[in-house]
């Protein structure tokens, strides 16, 4: 029906534009009734694929494909290299390589807030154990974000990041993520024996928790442990290759819902003469952490040293390490350190909620909270419910 | 030698050991990427702009780099069956203190030993060094031992004590320990540096090592300026040693000195009056934090002078000891505790 008026739609606003354009202005750009403009754009939004030029194929053959009416991906989708060859007027082997090249291309179609909003609102949250920490950040270790702990060596960085690992894992129907998790190790702190200490603990919480769920009956020691992936990198260009492998990685394992770099400074402190070689790399890598956080629905966890910033009256402030350059690249910044002789970790950066702070302890079986006698007493903070679990109770009381 | 397989891969071409189209190798040397670090640091599209090539063989070219340096990738799962997830350990000759410490000193990161002066610091590096000259089976790692010193001269006549003592406890132990220990004796900071640098790699590579004490990583450090370009080559040092430890599978002992702190100081959770020098740049690189101190505490033992084979009762001496305590400041896999011990002529013994 709207065959006519699509192709006035691409020739006159890409489908691409459509998405982004308002009814009124395509009524106005066409001169048509809103009712058939609605109507355009829901076709166009349900049938376009990504557009030809934004593939990165050459402008060469870019502008044959255009000449010859070839816009969209899926325009070229279901045609022979020949038959394209035919239609343009490119070589065999060039049509070879734009079918290839669009059947490749990942096209990342315009979405509102309101859906951007449900989808965050559902997204889970990688809880912690330790409650006081869940609610300082708001529920847990967010998804689809990079998440900085840094903090005095020995005050539980590397801690935080195994009990993420454990956590990430939690199966679905107690309001975990159900993910698994890829552990970049730099530094060697990672291990096996921690993991397992937490691992057991976990599971033992969600067996008096849980109930007869499939997931709940999968989830041992040896699931998790197998649900860890583990890196250890010698040097800063093996971290970016680990991190430019992720979507690859992702395609074996489509379940990884956590990456945890464990120091991002390490390396990266190490044999930069130029500044300017170090601020390029931290970008790269920057950048790289944002791709696979955004496009998996992935939880980022970094871990980054303290170093002294001396200001101009000669005192001295304590400071996470990698500069300003680094500081732009974490969602959420989180500061650990000793208030007597218990930690406290303060969030220092966040754009969702207050920047605060909140008592934890390291036990042996991971991050729980503080109790009330001092005492490390695993028993009485596994009570503690993953909080997803609340959420979800409240919602069904709202309705 | 080392430093082209450490340090510097990253740097060198590495061009001629991918398997991709050869028309991508022309462009990339023509366009002068060549190493994994330009090529992965530089973005896509600006590799597309600067090699002229199609969106489709950049991709390609990236893959091949980024599986070419990728290091293996294990789950924690196998690295518990294999058991290379927990690492190696060196007893250090006592029952409570290797229970105390997971099994000994492990190999993995730098273990730093610190306490105040006459704590003990050395006499638990010597008793390594014996250590982890035993075979696998009596908790050493059957390998030698180099022992960098850089305070004083290398205390040679108590290790001759010590391993008259050892050689009586410990059947399976090598025929001499003393050939086992490479001591080599550094004056300053430069020369600290360029050791663990150039000759240490070398020395790892020609001779069967488990074991690197560096006696201490301390006086060298503070004898200089603390300004940038000296905390700059003391991470240099640090890394370094990591990097050892982690290519030949070896434990690092540095040993540190304390410092006075004034007022309260709670940086490290740590409640005492001394804390660790060298600052935040070394702390960042230890891995596990061992603090060593003398308590108030004594206790008795009979002492034998003497060899075994000729029992006289006259040389049998009560002896009192002052209890010391190794406290774990930080380590990833242990927590906050501390365990007593005695320092006698034997060695490092167990307090009953």
């Amino acid at each position: 029906m709207f065959g006519s008026l699509k192709g006035e739609v691409v020739r006159k606003a890409t489908p691409m534009r459509i998405h982004l354009t308002c009814v009124r202005d395509l009524a106005w750009c066409l001169w048509r009734s809103i009712d058939t403009c609605e109507a355009v754009m829901t076709e166009a939004v349900g049938t376009s694929g990504g557009l030809l030029s934004e593939c990165g194929l050459p402008s060469s053959q870019m502008m044959k494909l255009l000449s010859a009416d070839f816009t969209t991906t899926d325009d070229v989708k279901d045609m022979k290299p020949s038959e394209l060859s035919q239609a343009t007027g490119l070589s065999l082997k060039e049509c070879v390589e734009v079918l290839r090249t669009a059947s490749n291309s990942h096209h990342p179609s315009p979405v509102d807030m309101l859906q951007i909003y449900q989808e965050g609102s559902e997204l889970p949250q990688i809880v912690t154990f330790c409650k006081a920490l869940d609610t300082l950040l708001g529920g847990g270790i967010p998804l689809q974000a990079i998440t900085e702990v840094s903090g005095m060596p020995g005050v539980g960085k590397t801690q935080v990041c195994l009990q993420a690992c454990v956590s990430v894992q939690l199966p679905k129907s107690v309001g975990g993520v159900g993910g698994e998790a890829v552990y970049v190790d730099t530094e060697g702190s990672f291990t096996v024996k921690r993991l397992k200490d937490m691992a057991s603990c976990a599971v033992h919480h969600v067996g008096t928790i849980g109930g007869v769920a499939e997931d709940v009956s999968g989830f041992t020691i040896e699931s998790i442990m197998k649900g860890v992936h583990y890196f250890r990198c010698q040097n800063c260009v093996e971290v970016l290759a680990v991190v430019k492998n992720i979507p690859k990685l992702m395609l074996v394992h489509p379940n990884i819902r956590l990456l945890v770099l464990d120091s991002v400074s390490f390396h990266f402190r190490h044999d930069f003469p130029d500044a300017r070689d170090r601020a390029k790399l931290l970008r790269t890598v920057t950048k790289e952490l944002i791709q696979p956080a955004v496009t998996h629905k992935m939880a980022v966890l970094v871990t980054n040293h303290m170093t002294t910033n001396v200001k101009e009256k000669g005192s001295a402030t304590l400071v996470p390490a990698l500069g300003e350059t680094w500081g732009h690249c974490p969602t959420l910044r989180l500061n650990l350190s000793w208030c007597g002789p218990t930690r406290v970790a303060a969030l220092t950066k966040a754009p969702h909620c207050q920047n605060s702070s909140a008592y934890f302890q390291v036990s042996i079986g991971g991050l729980r909270d503080v109790s009330d006698n001092t005492q490390p007493s695993t028993a009485g903070n596994l009570q503690h419910e993953p909080l997803n679990k609340k959420r979800k109770i409240m919602e069904s009381n709202d309705r | 030698m080392m430093e082209s397989k450490g340090s510097h891969k990253w740097t060198k071409n590495i061009l001629n050991e991918l398997d991709i189209n050869p028309k991508i190798v022309v462009c990339a040397k023509k366009a002068g990427y060549v190493s994994a670090s330009s090529i992965l640091g530089a973005s896509h599209n600006e590799l597309e702009e600067k090699l002229g090539l199609s969106s489709f063989h950049i991709k390609n070219f990236i893959d091949a780099v980024t599986s070419h340096v990728l290091p293996k990738k294990t789950s924690a799962w196998d690295l518990s069956q294999t058991g290379e997830g927990d690492p190696k350990h060196i007893t250090l000759g006592c029952q409570n203190l290797d229970n105390f410490l997971g099994g000994g000193v492990p190999a993995q990161g730098i273990t730093e030993m610190t306490g105040q002066s006459g704590s003990g610091k050395t006499q638990i590096a010597l008793q390594l060094s014996l250590c982890a000259q035993l075979p696998p089976v009596a908790g050493g790692l059957g390998k030698g031992v180099a022992y960098i010193c850089t305070e004083s001269q290398f205390p040679t006549a108590r290790l001759q004590q010590m391993v008259k003592h050892f050689k009586a406890q410990h059947s399976k132990g090598p025929a001499s320990y003393t050939d086992g220990i490479f001591v080599h004796h550094i004056p300053d900071m430069d020369s600290l540096v360029d050791c663990v640098r150039y000759q240490l790699p070398c020395l790892l590579s020609q001779r069967p090592i488990g074991l690197v004490v560096l006696d201490s990583v301390a006086s060298p450090f503070r004898a200089e300026e603390s300004n940038m370009e000296n905390k700059n080559l003391l991470y240099t040092l640090g890394y370094q040693l990591h990097q050892l430890a982690a290519t030949y599978h070896i434990a690092i002992v540095a040993i540190n000195q304390v410092t006075s702190v004034i007022g309260n100081n709670n940086l490290y959770g740590h409640s005492g009056n001394v804390v660790p020098t060298l600052g935040l740049t070394w702390a960042n690189l230890v891995t596990t934090r061992l603090m060593i101190g003398r308590t108030d505490s004594h206790v008795q033992a009979e002492q034998t002078e003497g060899s075994r084979q000729v029992k006289k009762s006259s040389s049998k001496t009560i002896v009192e000891y002052n209890v010391r305590e190794l406290e774990v400041i930080f380590c990833p896999w242990l927590g906050k505790k501390s365990c007593p011990f005695v320092v006698t002529s034997k060695g490092i013994e167990d307090v009953e």
